[in-house]
């Protein structure tokens, strides 16, 4: 018989060596940070990894795309002197409760006192919290949920719409169509973000007359949507609606596919826009709707960099090689936020600088900005579009649209 | 009515394919007493063999079941002989924290390799399938079924025809009587975590064709062999296909019936059921429940 | 005493503890509160799966059903936090009371799972009930009045005082009837129940107060981090590390859970700090590491060093606990004229307890050896020891000359050692074919086999009549034949027979010994035959040993031993 006593002898002496060895190690490495004189840090904690792995590499490079540019041109004017800008991020492995663990690990251990936010709304939730708890303002680019503002904090802001108005554009232009959709489908995963848009959604279609046929959640992580899609196809929705992020939505339209799902108009709350979508589904990704926050066809022009909207877009792709959706711009916005802020009060301690942002009223490559008393960006608005040939056509609002929206979806028989 | 078959068609595949996943497990608890909290990494890692060699080659995914069958056994004969060996005799705890310390290496192994991004396999003919009216058999689930019973059956022939799988059984009835009888239990139980994780990475392949998958998915399967193995009855092999079976028909049908957010309430709650009414599974033998502490 | 140096220790600990916050800075104060709270839940989880053996895999349950009293009572009918935190373990000893009756009937591995199921399943139906729970959205809960300093050191003071008093209760429990009572479930719940306590209300209590105080942990934690989602609060890692805080520290110990929680948390701090891409791997190879070489903790450990009694716990299952001895290791007797088997200085014995004492055997080849004495002689052990189910740890097992006490049993069988055990240990699952071919594993040629198995056959007829029954049908007779037969599979020269006749007729018995003469007959086979029926052993037997104590204390032949007015006295019931 193994002889599991004699590995114990030699393991007590090893564990208490070790542990009288290792502990004040433990203690004395953890240090407290030195302050550079003429260095702004900004702190994030980002999906890097895990299930929103994708949609954080897309933040962490609009954070990065800014620093790097106003880095070239010396840092941040400020009162007569200029202050480069340094990005420090951890991963939060899109875990919610890690990315408020390493919200105050950089507000208390990092010593950072202007922060960005996480990606989701489910991780904007509880980092925002820690953000208040310690008076450090927080101003986010991809928490889109209503909820998020309605808890009455003052360090928390916002650069993107929120999430009431993602399926308002989609359903507003179903309505003005020669041929109206009559019935709708809403699926979500059962997350904050998702659940929002499409209780959102729900409410939008009964003022507008439309049924609703099915509206269902799923639980995170599942793997196996067939037999939900088996009940959607009985209903024969015209309009099918699902909120997920990007690997559920790849999922969604696969198995929908799979299952003979044929609704007239389909549209996603995320995922179409993201680099790698259309790779991944190729012909399958016809005609599906996203509500987007920015286009690269938008007439904004930024007054720090001087850029527009499609001036960004193409300089970015110089940088890092693929074609921006919204998020590097919303994020980019966020730091153009503070950037503004800091020259009006300097770089102050937390709460004036706070004071600053709650008064911003800028325009800037992704919009305007300007926040209401809520921290919510009441500058600009959303739109819509339909990817057409593998590339997203701007169809919503007519005033911003590049192209005439398909409907209804052509099946192939 | 066309929408039951449905369901019921979806619930059988899906059904056949968890059963496939949770053969291994069964195997490794019912021989050895062993819990492998690390068994749905280990699915995942035939996941990713598959895909690295479907993205390297572009051959058929189908095709890499015997590399990731050969390559999980060689590492679960290895694991278990120089690893699990130590603790096998020890308290329960011990067996179950040790798979679970194995577990998040194998996690950390792959976000280091592969990082955390969902990978999918798409063969060509995903997407693709028979139509008998309205209900719509993919080719995919189709193939990933077939291959799964089949698999789950070789194995069971495996046991119990041959004379290493008779020693496999025989040192999960009785292991001393059968070190009596000449059998090298630590041999025999190195091999049989192999085959474990054997049949896990080939349910990893067959998986990989379906689902995405990324270093965290595998708990959902290490859940789900558990659900199978205590419905159908530990260490018999027409239950784990049973167990498989009747978990993706609960888990459709409630779906359909219920809500799909109650797919894995469900499933559990089966769990709970089976335990408190009948802890020796449906087609489980007696003495398992019993003899095991 | 020791004991009041340890008492003292836990006072000084607690005074330096709770003067922290007036001088760390609030990353330490978290990283503490962070550790206390682990501490609570792993010494709460102590008290049901250390003391009482019950592995309440899925403990965290509680954790979340406080954490969810908390959030839902504060966030929709505004309920002050500390009546939440009642509220919170009212839920949790309901939830005991309500799944604790059915679930803790089940034992080991099977009880683990149904209370993993019972976590999933609770936090399936938390997100569903999106009205009451917000579901997969989680809740946020109103934050906690004060500045940042006043609230961390209230947060601290909330956990720190909550595993003072898990630590006080449990020293408390252990001390008065129902910590022994909670101990001898833990050791034999059979045993326990036959000396009159009742099983159900002391597991089902135990279960209570565990789950109390890992709801407490809960509710604190909710108010703590202002939001909650069921993923988070009824995450399997939190039970799994208090698992590995209590293993390490020492299971069924008092303090160890609580050294246990301060070292996993540390490593995992400092992991996270240092190795953000490596923490994972590091937990798991910590963990891997620890069960490896601390099987038992580190409480024990420092017991040991500081000379404290043992606890029972500790007095048990210890594998490999014997030094290894010089005498094992070279081999200085020689081999007789004809002699087969021979044990010397043998001394022997499992779980902690020495059962055989200097032993010295000769059998020659073709004898048969009958092995007598009372009840816990030793003589199992003895042919135990010597088919290799238990190891010597001191003197020399020689057969044929070669000394094989270090061998393991199926080198043994393959040299041709035979052992029958106590109890038959058939393949239970299996027909009586399948058991006879296995016996036969160790060899190799198929043809030999064959013919091995029709002299089985005909040596024990009625076997060839149930081939294909399920050995759980035969009589008790048909399965000792099984038994012998399997034994005989694989040709040995040496067969072992341990209690063949219990529970058997006494026209079996007989029948079953003329078996043995047949096929010692037959094949020159030896035999050595441990049996309680003494007057049917001594008249087959050439010669005889009489066991008792573990120590050899008559032998000689057989017909001289039937007539020793002594044995006829002590074992064979009549005489002077």
């Amino acid at each position: 018989m193994r002889d599991v006593g004699r590995l114990s002898q030699i393991g007590y002496r090893i564990y208490v060596w070790v542990f009288i060895c290792c502990a004040p190690l433990i203690l004395l490495s953890i240090s407290t940070p030195l302050k550079a004189e003429d260095v702004i840090r900004f702190g994030a904690s980002l999906s890097l990894t895990g299930r929103m792995a994708t949609e954080g590499r897309l933040v962490k490079d609009g954070y990065d795309f800014y620093a790097k540019h106003i880095n070239e041109r010396g840092g941040i004017p400020i009162k007569g002197k200029k202050y480069k800008v340094q990005m420090v991020y951890y991963d939060d492995e899109s875990d919610p409760k890690t990315a408020a663990r390493l919200v105050e690990k950089l507000i208390v251990e990092d010593g950072i006192h202007y922060l960005l936010g996480p990606y989701s709304s489910s991780a904007t939730f509880p980092a925002s919290s820690v953000a208040e708890k310690y008076r450090v303002p927080m101003v986010e680019a991809h928490g889109a949920a209503t909820t998020i503002f309605e808890r009455g904090y003052k360090y928390v802001f916002a650069t993107l719409n929120t999430v009431d108005q993602y399926t308002g554009g989609i359903l507003n232009m179903a309505a003005g169509l020669k041929n109206p959709p009559r019935t709708i489908a809403l699926i979500n995963e059962n997350a904050l973000f998702p659940q929002l848009a499409m209780d959102g959604g729900e409410n939008q279609a009964k003022q507008l007359g439309i049924k609703i046929v099915y509206k269902e959640k799923y639980p995170s992580g599942t793997k196996d949507l067939s037999s939900m899609l088996a009940v959607v196809r009985e209903k024969r929705p015209d309009i099918l609606l699902a909120g997920g992020y990007t690997a559920d939505m790849i999922l969604l339209v696969k198995q929908a596919k799979e299952m003979g799902v044929k609704p007239k108009m389909f549209g996603l709350m995320l995922g179409p826009t993201l680099p790698g979508f259309v790779n991944s589904l190729g012909k399958d990704a016809e005609c599906l709707l996203e509500p987007i926050q920015w286009s690269a066809n938008m007439a904004w022009k930024d007054d720090v960099f001087g850029w527009t909207a499609s001036d960004f877009a193409r300089i970015f792709e110089e940088d890092f090689g693929y074609a921006p959706d919204y998020h590097p711009p919303q994020s980019a916005a966020a730091l153009l936020v503070y950037h503004h802020a800091l020259q009006k009060v300097g770089v102050a301690d937390p709460q004036t600088v706070r004071d600053a942002i709650a008064d911003t009223d800028i325009m800037t490559f992704y919009g305007p900005i300007k926040f209401n008393d809520k921290g919510m960006n009441i500058g600009k608005s959303m739109a819509v579009i339909q990817l057409q040939n593998g590339k997203p056509v701007v169809v919503y609002p007519e005033n911003a649209a590049q192209g005439e929206l398909v409907y209804p979806i052509p099946y192939p028989k | 009515m066309a929408l039951f078959w449905q369901v019921l068609i979806n619930g059988i595949l899906s059904g056949g394919l968890y059963a496939c996943a949770a053969i291994g497990f069964s195997v490794i608890w019912g021989v050895m007493n062993l819990i492998n909290l690390a068994h749905g990494s280990m699915i995942i890692l035939g996941a990713y063999i598959t895909y690295t060699i479907t993205s390297a080659t572009g051959v058929d995914p189908f095709f890499t079941l015997p590399v990731s069958g050969c390559a999980l056994f060689i590492l679960g004969f290895l694991i278990q002989k120089y690893l699990i060996n130590h603790v096998i005799g020890g308290s329960i705890f011990m067996t179950l924290i040790l798979t679970f310390g194995l577990d998040l290496l194998l996690i950390n192994a792959y976000l280091l390799l592969f990082s955390a991004d969902l990978c999918a396999i798409t063969p060509w003919y995903a997407g693709l399938g028979w139509e008998w009216g309205t209900v719509k058999v993919p080719y995919t689930r189709v193939g990933a079924f077939v291959f799964a019973i089949g698999l789950t059956l070789l194995l069971s022939l495996f046991m119990n025809r041959t004379k290493l799988g008779n020693a496999i059984r025989a040192t999960g009835f009785d292991k001393d009587a059968a070190s009596l009888a000449g059998v090298d239990v630590f041999k025999v139980y190195a091999i049989t975590f192999g085959i474990g994780a054997g049949m896990a990475g080939m349910a990893g392949t067959l998986m990989s064709v379906i689902y995405s998958f990324s270093p965290v998915t595998g708990e959902i399967f290490t859940m789900k062999a558990f659900v199978i193995v205590v419905l159908g009855g530990l260490g018999s092999m027409p239950g784990a296909i049973v167990g498989g079976i009747i978990l993706g028909l609960a888990e459709n049908f409630t779906s359909v019936l219920l809500a799909p957010g109650y797919k894995d309430a469900v499933s559990f709650f089966l769990l709970v059921m089976i335990l408190v009414l009948r802890p020796r599974g449906i087609l489980g033998k007696r003495f398992y429940a019993e003899v095991r502490d | 005493m020791r004991e009041r140096y340890i008492f003292l220790l836990c006072v000084a600990t607690g005074i330096s503890l709770s003067c922290c916050p007036f001088f760390l800075s609030a990353y330490w104060l978290r990283i503490l509160t962070n550790i206390f709270m682990f501490a609570i839940v792993a010494e709460a989880l102590n008290i049901i799966a250390g003391y009482t053996g019950y592995p309440a895999f899925g403990n965290v349950v509680f954790f979340g059903l406080g954490a969810y009293s908390t959030g839902v009572l504060m966030v929709k009918y505004h309920v002050p936090f500390p009546i939440t935190l009642l509220a919170g373990i009212g839920v949790c000893l309901l939830f005991t009371l309500l799944f604790g009756l059915p679930v803790l009937r089940l034992k080991g591995h099977y009880f683990a799972i149904a209370t993993l199921g019972l976590n999933e399943a609770t936090k399936a139906i938390t997100d569903n009930l999106t009205g009451l729970t917000g579901g997969g959205m989680g809740l946020s809960i109103p934050l906690p009045v004060g500045n940042v300093a006043s609230t961390t050191r209230f947060f601290y003071f909330l956990f720190l005082g909550t595993m003072a008093l898990v630590v006080l209760v449990t020293y408390f429990l252990s001390r008065i009837r129902f910590g022994y009572a909670c101990r001898s479930i833990r050791a034999d719940e059979d045993v326990a129940k036959s000396m009159g306590i009742n099983t159900t209300r002391i597991k089902t209590l135990a279960w209570m107060i565990s789950a109390g105080f890992t709801g407490i942990a809960g509710s604190a934690y909710a108010y703590w981090m202002s939001y909650i989602e069921p993923a988070a609060v009824f995450d399997m890692t939190i039970s799994i590390k208090a698992f590995v805080m209590f293993l390490l520290g020492g299971s069924g110990t008092i303090l160890g859970p609580i050294a246990g929680a301060f070292f996993v948390e540390l490593a995992s701090i400092f992991a996270w700090s240092h190795l953000l891409n490596y923490h994972m791997g590091m937990l798991g190879l910590i963990v891997i590491l620890i069960l490896l070489f601390m099987p038992r903790g580190f409480v024990p450990f420092v017991r040991q060093k500081l000379s404290l009694p043992a606890r029972i716990k500790d007095v048990g299952k210890e594998r490999g606990a014997w030094p290894v001895r010089q005498d094992m290791k070279t081999p200085s007797y020689r081999l007789q004229q004809g002699e087969i088997l021979s044990l010397h200085r043998v001394a022997s014995g499992y779980n902690g307890l020495q059962v055989l004492w200097d032993i010295d055997l000769s059998l020659k080849k073709g004898e048969w050896l009958a092995i007598l004495g009372p009840n816990h002689a030793g003589k199992s052990t003895l042919l135990k020891t010597i088919a290799g189910l238990t190891q010597p740890f001191f003197g020399q097992v020689l057969y044929q000359g070669t000394p094989i006490h270090a061998w393991p049993v199926h080198r043994r069988v393959t040299a041709g050692i035979s052992l029958v055990p106590e109890g038959r240990r058939l393949f239970a699952g299996m027909t009586v074919r399948e058991n006879l071919m296995m016996g036969a594993f160790s060899r190799d040629a198929p043809a030999e086999t064959r013919i091995r198995l029709q002299s089985v056959f005909s040596l024990f007829p009625v076997l060839k009549e149930r081939e294909d029954q399920i050995v759980g049908t035969l009589s008790g007779g048909e399965r000792q034949m099984c038994a012998i037969g399997r034994a005989l599979m694989s040709q040995p020269s040496l067969l072992l027979v341990d209690e063949m006749s219990l529970g058997l007729a006494p026209v079996v018995i007989d029948a079953l010994l003329e078996a043995l003469v047949t096929i010692r007959k037959e094949e020159g086979m030896t035999l050595m035959v441990v049996e309680q029926a003494v007057h049917a052993a001594l008249a087959y037997a050439d010669r005889g040993y009489i066991l008792r104590k573990g120590r050899i204390v008559r032998s000689g032949n057989s017909n001289d031993l039937l007539q020793d007015p002594g044995i006829q006295k002590d074992y064979l019931g009549y005489g002077a």
